[in-house]
């Protein structure tokens, strides 16, 4: 199938068009809302605890920081750590996951050990030590999806393994081999073309995960202060005790966009899986 | 018979290998904070509204907890004999309670809050998934996993805060009913104690936290169940046993059979997820576990408490998976009489 | 003098390529009747549709394939006949499967259910049929069903996965037959066994019709040198299409399908180690199905085709008096 003949099925795919067509509009929302709405995040100017009216839409935190503005530069920022685990994650999964898979032997039984210790090591625990001692003042949001990566990247590297295992009793790995060529050859020739459907599916996933791990991370207070993402929204509210005091309106329309990017995003993934994996047609 | 042991031995290894590893971590990383890092600590404290004294006794138990003054691998020798005897210091911040007592009053809120919503969102998530990909394609299906997928989706904290708005302020607000209580494990005038005004207070308390621990991952397991049903349904033993007339009951008793079983390994990997979204769920609800004891700690920086609460958990997520790798042996003729490694 | 009856059965799978559905027309227009008392070799290349020809002629159809059309009817012992073809899934279960027809498939191991010992297999189907029957009384049905098969009591107190290749064909071969069926279709039973376990195999199939545990018997496979040990009649399939029904002696010494020609001729001409991969030594491809030729499916690599073969398909007609072929060669006139 083409380039286009591919992309033509795909936005034919319901669930794929539905969650590509509310990242869109969140994506949109993240970029034109601070051009249509100059208003600063964290200005606290305005009165503390304003329900959503005409001039504040969203509301006012008890700070008085103006709840649309957060939003909107919550939204980008947290999609930006989200891509940026989920590169970190494909990136540090696809290293390991073909190395070992390719290679073989000893080597990887070493890093299949080591995916195997970091996998039972719970997530959050890990990043809440390394970003404590690292120092949490000058955390940047990099940093922080380089942590949420750290934990996630094991799963994939297995999963990248195991389908190399497969694909290297097919025979044009075989040929290859026969031919001469070197792993790294075979690797991006061979092997790599067809993890593509799998690594786009994961990386997705990982997108999700980032920015669901980016909000526990800030809940904890482990995240900067001085960026605005939704985990930080959220943060806001639950230490100023929002939600026992009725607030709703700065937790629930934060939390609502959260649960909504993770859904699309996982509509997406569904999606691409749904047209490139015939065996889950029609499930 | 000695294969199965050879299995159970393995996963032995890998547990403390992985607690080994998990120690070192825990050590390596204070000390590899550039420049002195008691010092570093200490500015970092110094900025914060710490009496000077208080600061100069800190200052103090960070050098002894930390042994800054020995050579590295003694240090290193020292910390590990203290963690496995269970001497995991004392509190900067509680006036110098050892951190074992404080993670002792705080673990077994933790773990009876855990363990339930871990264990009733496998069993409920796995049938609803495993029924769902059994009837597929009707309403009952469709309606299961369109929730499944939106449920496990929800974040944990999220779900918190709004479960405590929905179902404890505004019943108060609107009704004046004090439908739950909106956090805490149990009423603060009452003393822990097995009297039924006690108990009704913490079941009380209990509900909300339960649920927002339950639903997510109960979302989850209906999904990842429905992906792992559907291949089971389509495989050679169902289609062989419905054309010899087996019952479409038995049927799906062996799909649910067969499904159940990787979900056994799945449940002691999703351990650590449920885990971090209690860690949060604590903080939200002011629930007295360890992840009350953790944030707080991380608040005032009381470096012996994170790394006591870290380690504790750890051993805690280590030892439920060695114990569901064991009860997969039990339930699994295949691994239990040595055919299958894993 | 019938025991089960095809007439024109067509079942496709429905695909879906990108956005597209398609459908794969893997058994289309297969006339076919297995006669009471007889062994039915069907033999043909992988793809032609025969293990999807087993799961119609049980109609046990589940998307993504359809049943498409046509009459299946069962002839029981008892002298009913029963238009399977119309009867719902239900009903099959009830009446048909297992009762009056049972199939042994490709992969005895995996078609076991994994995690449950051999008795309570047998005791799932029994109890489907029986509520009433204890699982004592099925173990002592299961156990003489065993050695009048010639396999080991132990049997019934294994699981599936102690079994050997060989023994667990055997023991699939005893719980399929536990209730008696008419009628047996056997779908590639040695594929995946040496050649002495075959053997064996072969050899308890053969005991189950000798000793009247079941009537008739369907063997399917690409091996035609297992189906002549076996089998009374074989029909050649092709594409799927029947071309081709006769004495298993006509098939293998005077073929007259020109597909039935160079099946036989890759097969006994070449030596053991090619003749597995034989049928490969037809040139060319089998078609797609999804968009079959017009006319005769395999035209375009029969050596002999003519013009009508292009454009019309040849009916299985009757040539002498126990042979259907369906070739324009030999249709006169």
């Amino acid at each position: 199938m083409s380039i286009t003949e591919l992309l033509y099925v795909l936005f034919n795919n319901k669930r794929f068009m539905i969650g590509f067509g509310i990242i869109l509009f969140q994506l949109l929302l993240s970029f034109m809302g601070p051009l249509l709405y100059p208003v600063d995040p964290f200005s606290t100017d305005n009165p503390p605890w304003t329900p959503p009216n005409e001039v504040y839409p969203l509301g006012t935190d008890r700070s008085g920081r103006d709840m649309l503005a957060m939003i909107f530069h919550g939204i980008r920022n947290s999609l930006y750590v989200g891509v940026l685990t989920g590169l970190f994650t494909i990136a540090m999964g696809l290293v390991v996951g073909l190395i070992s898979g390719i290679k073989g032997g000893i080597l990887d039984e070493i890093l299949m050990a080591m995916t195997n210790i970091v996998m039972l090591i719970p997530s959050v625990l890990l990043a809440i030590l390394i970003i404590t001692y690292i120092g949490y003042e000058n955390a940047r949001l990099e940093l922080v999806a380089f942590v949420l990566s750290i934990t996630a990247w094991p799963g994939f590297a297995r999963a990248v393994r195991s389908q190399v295992l497969s694909l290297r009793e097919r025979e044009f790995v075989y040929l290859s081999k026969i031919a001469g060529y070197n792993s790294l050859k075979i690797a991006f020739q061979d092997i790599l073309p067809h993890l593509a459907t799998f690594t786009l599916v994961s990386f997705v996933n990982y997108i999700n995960l980032g920015i669901n791990g980016e909000v526990g991370l800030s809940i904890l207070g482990l995240t900067p202060m001085n960026i605005m993402t939704l985990g930080k929204i959220l943060y806001f509210a639950a230490i100023t005790q929002a939600f026992i005091l009725g607030k709703w309106w700065t937790f629930i329309p934060a939390g609502l966009l959260q649960v909504l990017l993770s859904v699309s995003l996982l509509l997406i993934a569904t999606g691409i899986d749904e047209v490139f994996n015939p065996r889950l047609r029609g499930m | 018979m000695s294969r199965v042991y050879k299995f159970i031995f393995t996963k032995l290894v890998i547990l403390i290998i992985t607690y080994f590893i998990a120690l070192s971590i825990a050590f390596v990383l204070p000390r590899i904070v550039p420049g002195n890092p008691v010092q570093s600590l200490i500015v970092s404290l110094a900025s914060g509204s710490l009496s000077p004294e208080l600061l100069s006794d800190y200052q103090r138990r960070l050098v002894e907890v930390f042994e800054l003054n020995k050579p590295l691998h003694i240090q290193f020798i020292n910390f590990l004999r203290k963690s496995f005897t269970g001497d995991l210091g004392v509190s900067l911040q509680s006036y110098g309670e050892p951190v074992v007592s404080l993670i002792a009053r705080h673990l077994p809120w933790t773990i009876l809050l855990l363990v339930p919503a871990i264990v009733t969102a496998w069993f409920i998530g796995n049938y609803l998934g495993a029924r769902a990909s059994y009837k597929r394609g009707s309403i009952f299906e469709k309606v299961t996993i369109g929730a499944g997928m939106v449920v496990s989706q929800i974040p944990y904290y999220w779900l918190a805060m709004t479960l405590i708005f929905a179902l404890a302020v505004l019943p108060r607000e609107l009704w004046g009913v004090d439908l739950f209580p909106p956090g805490s494990a149990y009423d603060p005038v009452l003393q822990p104690s097995l009297t039924l005004e006690f108990i009704i207070s913490y079941l009380r308390h209990y509900v909300l936290p339960f649920l927002s621990l339950l639903l997510p991952s109960l979302g989850g397991w209906i999904i990842s169940m429905r992906v792992i049903a559907t291949m089971e349904l389509g495989s050679p033993y169902i289609f062989y046993s419905d054309t010899l007339g087996v019952k479409d009951k038995i049927l799906f008793r062996y799909v649910l059979r067969n499904s159940m079983l990787p979900q056994v390994t799945a449940l002691g990997i999703q351990l650590g997820f449920v885990l971090s979204g209690q860690i949060i769920t604590e903080q939200i609800f002011n629930y007295q576990g360890m992840g009350i004891l953790l944030t707080r700690a991380l608040g005032v920086r009381d470096y012996p408490v994170i790394q006591g609460v870290f380690m504790i958990l750890i051993a805690t997520v280590l030892l439920a998976n060695f114990i569901v790798d064991f009860v997969y042996v039990l339930i699994d003729p295949r691994i239990r009489l040595g055919h299958r490694r894993d | 003098m019938k025991r089960l009856e095809l007439r024109n059965v067509r079942a496709y799978y429905r695909l879906l390529i990108g956005n597209r559905e398609a459908d794969v027309r893997a058994v289309d227009g297969v006339n076919l009747e297995i006669r009471k008392g007889e062994i039915l070799g069907l033999v043909g290349e992988s793809g032609c549709g025969k293990s999807t020809l087993a799961k119609v002629m049980l109609m046990n159809i589940n998307p993504p394939l359809f049943f498409k059309g046509g009459t299946i009817i069962l002839y029981t012992r008892s002298g009913n006949s029963l238009e399977i073809s119309k009867l719902n899934r239900e009903k099959l279960k009830k009446d048909v499967w297992g009762k009056h027809v049972a199939i042994i498939p490709q992969e005895a191991m995996s078609a076991l259910m994994p995690t449950l010992k051999i008795k309570r297999i047998a005791y799932d189907v029994l109890r489907s049929h029986n509520p009433d029957i204890s699982l004592d009384e099925t173990v002592s049905l299961l156990t003489k069903r065993l050695k009048e098969l010639g396999l080991p009591d132990y049997v019934v107190d294994r699981y599936p996965f102690e079994l050997s290749g060989g023994m667990a064909q055997r023991t699939v071969i005893a719980i399929s037959t536990l209730l008696n069926p008419e009628i047996l279709v056997v779908d590639e039973p040695t594929s995946a066994l040496d050649v002495s376990t075959q053997k064996l195999v072969i050899k308890t199939l053969w005991s189950l019709a000798a000793k009247g545990i079941i009537d008739s018997m369907v063997f399917i496979t690409h091996d035609i040198s297992v189906v002549r040990q076996i089998a009374d009649r074989i029909a050649v399939m092709y594409a799927g299409k029947i071309v081709e029904v006769a004495p298993t002696e006509d098939i293998i010494f005077d073929p007259q399908h020109p597909y039935t020609r160079g099946l036989i001729d890759s097969i006994i001409s070449l030596e053991p180690e090619v003749r597995k991969r034989g049928l490969r030594y037809i040139p060319g491809q089998p078609p797609n199905l999804i968009n079959p030729p017009q006319g005769c499916r395999f035209v375009d690599r029969c050596p002999f085709a003519k013009d009508i073969c292009r454009k019309k398909e040849p009916p299985l007609i009757k040539i002498n008096n126990d042979r259907l072929v369906a070739c324009w060669l030999h249709v006169k006139g």
